[in-house]
């Protein structure tokens, strides 16, 4: 598969008043043209800077890009010289959904304004023909077009996150960003916003980052996924691999702890204690302080993304012995 | 039935809203609960749950209806016996951001319940703290602590802490994992499960996360629009839901056992508005089952079968 | 708790304001202590003389005298006395009544609400000045009268602050949470709600001390507050007002005092809200 974004090495910042917090602290990670990849993890784990990083959008004060490239058809995104085709491709080629579909849409523009403006910019069509397009754009994703004059305070949650997903399927980008696009939403709406987000892909061939802390939604949607924790990807590999056999104790931790619909549970088995502060990183391995298989080397050293076969990596210095013990 | 401490009959909750009409939030439902279960209330935004546990705990009142706690009508109460029955009867809430009085430290925020019912002060206070406080975990460090100095599951641990102050027989749970980090939903959870076993507790679990639900009720009732659609006991629930809602349900939860060719009930359009609601079911428009029948007459709650398994729909076969 | 000692620190309005007014407040306390000269009787032989500013000492005339012979030091001194016991009994007071009406408004809204912020409306479209004149030409000039004035003309500011921080408060959790538990309403008015709005109360009330200092001032200078012989810096300005250009000092002296103790309460009151509000939003 052809390779479409490739985040490099990939450190983030944000600097405040109360200190640095370090959001992305050395992230790899490779998108493929038509896969569709789960990104997971808690809050605070980075997620959402990841992906406010590739479109440019970190808060312009406190947000720094300490290291690393994010490549774009070999164009890299993070430099100041490629600002101008980072405008055209923002939008365009990449585009991103947010989790809320209340702030995400201006209440003072009607949605068929909103769509329509995506139209005209990138597209240069007139104010006739943009209105059109939006208008048949607005069906696509299962909206009647006699809505198009509608205020975004007029429809629900799940219709929102609808006109949400159009204004970013205008330009047929190669890469949708979805941050928490349903988290807001009630389950049966989320199912209808999840199926119509499947049927686009196929539809438009494109790549999805599918960005929440469901497993289930990866589970249901993508191909591959990765598991972030403290600013770093700690596994990744197929959807296959990594849940059924997971092989970082954190990815295990999660999937012991989280109560599953089809699972028969027992009891459920909490990982103990709490994601590190970003603002206070210890030394080594940054899942150490809780993880029930730290030696000494996890206080002391960051461990590396290790291969553990076709398509299945994971960050660990005791993958073997973690491995043993079998799940749980 | 000498071992039901929760019965509810007939229960509505109605809103006027102005210039629109009177909103049905809950629209005579009738359940009930026995001592030690705990029961999972169900449903998405808008079905009335949370509207049935405040209604519980005396924070609504009832616009019709009854509430049997131990053999009492608590609508009927006075004043007086209603302040003693908050002893029986408490709440854990969703948000521990909002819960706590962020001006209070942890060890006023616990005592406030002793002290307004006047059952402890001074030394017999302290110990009752300290009692309640070794119930569920609660380190002594944290009493002198304000709110914001503590995260989110150590919040919910002091709102569970002080729903245990009046020792109370019945807790509402109204989503009081939500809004926690998914780590830290398992540990709260536990401890509520912990809870119920060492002290006895009845709980009424409200939640819209059928995941959690499963996990932890015994008996499970489903809510739609202000409606019982589905009551059954949670095995038998997850094994063989009746209602199409229930079934609609069910698919929609994401779980990562489940396949990726599945089929899904994906349900057509939003949930209809509760304001003077049309006859008929209330789920009509957007079942892929209904009838001319459905949209006529409203389905009343029906026991399937033998089993205790009971159903609101048309399209059930009873036999 | 420490953290906002800090902050307090580093707000230099917050040290500014707080030492002028905590001086003026000390040398008010300490005045019958310290003062050499007397501040009511009269000396015509010693009428209108410029100050000396030190070449006499502590025991001349530092700031010179006014048209009954009075050191004008003397009667600044006492005069503060009057002035800052009326503008913070008037705070006081004002703040209790307009913390219960606020407090009762945003509670329980909707009628009640309603007639007690119709009550303000009217109260703010009265002209202050106006209302006092009105009142003391009733009742007749006392300082009595006069705190009563003030009281009832600013009950309203505070009202209408609690009544805003009361709705803000008034539908969290953990306000149910009380109720839950049995608490009445006058309990969670008194125990929950209140201290969440006493921040609000406080800055209002250091800003409420400089408005009704001048509004005394304003009063007594049209002698419808403090009666002669009495000094207040009012009456002090309204004596000088014949001398502006013969014997300035007897205006200036008190003006700038005013000036000074105003300016003081503002500074306090903004530092407060700096460090305080923040903290409130979020």
């Amino acid at each position: 598969m052809e390779d479409l974004l490739k985040i490099k090495d990939l450190f983030v910042e944000y600097r405040t008043m109360d200190g640095v917090s370090k959001a992305v602290n050395g992230v790899n990670l490779t998108i493929h043209r038509g896969e569709s990849m789960g990104l997971v993890g808690e809050t605070g784990a980075g997620k959402t800077t990841l992906a406010l990083s590739v479109l440019g959008l970190l808060p312009k004060r406190a947000g720094h890009v300490v290291n690393g490239t994010i490549e774009y058809n070999d164009l890299d995104l993070l430099r100041k010289e490629n600002w101008a085709a980072l405008q055209k491709i923002r939008g365009e080629k990449i585009a991103m959904i947010f989790q809320n579909p209340l702030t995400s849409l201006n209440p003072v523009f009607t949605i068929g304004e909103q769509i329509a403006m995506v139209y005209i910019q990138h597209q240069n069509l007139s104010k006739k023909a943009a209105f059109q397009k939006a208008g048949e754009m607005l069906e696509i994703v299962g909206i009647p077009a006699y809505r198009i004059q509608d205020y975004p305070h007029q429809f629900s949650g799940g219709m929102r996150q609808r006109v949400g997903i159009a204004a970013a399927l205008v330009c047929n980008p190669d890469l949708l960003i979805a941050d928490e696009p349903t988290t807001a939403l009630d389950v049966t709406i989320q199912a209808q916003v999840l199926e119509l987000m499947r049927n686009l892909q196929d539809r438009y061939k494109m790549s999805l980052m599918m960005i929440t802390h469901n497993l289930g939604i990866v589970a249901g949607m993508c191909e591959t996924v990765a598991v972030m924790y403290s600013g770093k990807i700690i596994e990744y590999g197929t959807i296959e691999n990594v849940f059924r056999n997971p092989a970082h104790p954190y990815t295990r931790g999660l999937i012991n702890s989280l109560p599953d619909i089809k699972a028969k549970q027992g009891r459920l088995k909490p990982i103990e204690g709490m994601m590190p502060s970003p603002m206070h990183l210890p030394l080594g391995c940054e899942f150490a302080p809780r993880c029930p298989w730290s030696t000494e080397i996890c206080l002391k050293q960051k461990p590396v993304m290790d291969n553990l076969g076709e398509k299945h990596q994971a960050a660990c210095h005791n993958l073997a012995t973690v491995n043993l013990k079998g799940l749980g | 039935m000498a071992n039901l401490l929760l019965e509810v009959k007939n229960l509505r909750k109605y809103f006027e809203v102005k210039g629109r009409g009177t909103l049905h939030a809950v629209d005579d439902i009738s359940f009930s609960i026995e001592k030690g279960e705990t029961v999972g209330l169900v449903g998405e935004s808008g079905c009335g749950k949370t509207t049935v546990g405040n209604l519980l705990v005396g924070l609504l009142q009832a616009t019709s209806g009854e509430i049997q706690y131990s053999g009492r009508n608590i609508l009927e109460l006075d004043k007086r016996e209603r302040k003693e029955l908050c002893r029986k009867m408490q709440i854990v809430f969703q948000d521990p951001y909002s819960s706590l009085n962020p001006q209070k430290t942890i060890h006023d925020i616990l005592s406030e319940p002793l002290l307004v019912q006047k059952i402890a002060k001074g030394a017999a206070l302290e110990k009752k703290i300290q009692e309640v406080c070794s119930q569920t975990n609660l380190s002594l460090e944290l009493l002198s602590k304000y709110p914001h100095e503590l995260d989110g599951g150590k919040r919910q641990m002091v709102g569970i802490t002080r729903a245990l102050t009046l020792d109370p027989e019945l807790i509402v749970c109204d989503e009081p994992v939500s809004a926690l980090d998914v780590s830290i939903q398992a540990q709260i959870i536990n401890l509520l499960m912990d809870l119920q076993r060492s002290m006895g507790l009845t709980y009424l679990f409200i939640s819209h996360d059928l995941s959690v639900v499963k996990h932890i009720s015994r008996r499970i009732i489903v809510m739609y629009l202000g409606r019982i659609m589905e009551v059954s006991e949670t095995d038998e629930f997850f094994e063989n839901p009746l209602h199409p809602y229930s079934k609609a349900l069910l698919s929609a939860v994401p779980s990562i056992l489940k396949g990726k060719n599945i089929e899904r009930i994906i349900l057509e359009g939003d949930v209809p508005s509760p304001i003077d609601p049309a006859p008929g079911c209330r789920f009509c428009n957007r079942c892929w089952m209904v009838l001319d029948k459905c949209r006529k007459e409203e389905p009343p709650l029906r026991r399937f079968r033998n089993l205790n398994h009971s159903v609101a729909c048309h399209r059930v076969d009873f036999a | 708790m420490n953290n906002t000692g800090r902050r307090l620190l580093r707000s230099k309005f917050f040290l500014i304001g707080f030492t002028i007014c905590f001086v003026i407040m000390l040398l008010a306390i300490i005045s019958p202590l310290i003062i050499v000269h007397s501040p009511d009787k009269a000396n015509l032989s010693q009428r209108l003389r410029p100050p000396d500013f030190f070449k006499n000492g502590w025991a001349g005339h530092i700031l010179g005298t006014d048209a009954m012979g009075q050191d004008v030091l003397t009667r600044l001194l006492i005069g503060s006395r009057y002035s800052l016991l009326i503008a913070c009994i008037a705070v006081i007071l004002s703040g209790i009544i307009g913390i219960c009406a606020g407090m009762i408004a945003g509670y329980y809204g909707k009628w009640l609400d309603n007639l007690i912020m119709r009550l303000a409306d009217i109260q703010l479209s009265i002209p202050t000045m106006l209302l006092a004149i009105t009142i003391v030409a009733i009742v007749g000039p006392s300082l009595y009268n006069l705190t009563i004035v003030l009281v009832v003309t600013c009950w309203v500011q505070y009202a209408r602050v609690i009544r805003g921080n009361v709705l803000l408060v008034r539908n969290m959790e953990f306000i149910n949470a009380s109720r839950v538990v049995g608490a009445s309403d006058l309990w969670i008015m008194a125990k929950q709600i209140f201290p969440n709005v006493l921040t609000p109360c406080i800055i209002l009330g250091s800003q409420q001390v400089g408005y009704m200092i001048l509004m005394e001032a304003g009063m007594s200078f049209l002698g419808l507050g403090v009666q002669p012989p009495h000094p207040s810096w009012g009456v002090m300005i309204s004596d000088g007002r014949n001398y502006i250009q013969s014997a300035p000092w007897t205006v200036i002296a008190p003006g700038v005092a005013l000036m000074i103790m105003v300016m003081g309460c503002n500074f306090l009151g903004d530092g407060l809200r700096d460090v305080f509000d923040p903290k409130m939003k979020s």
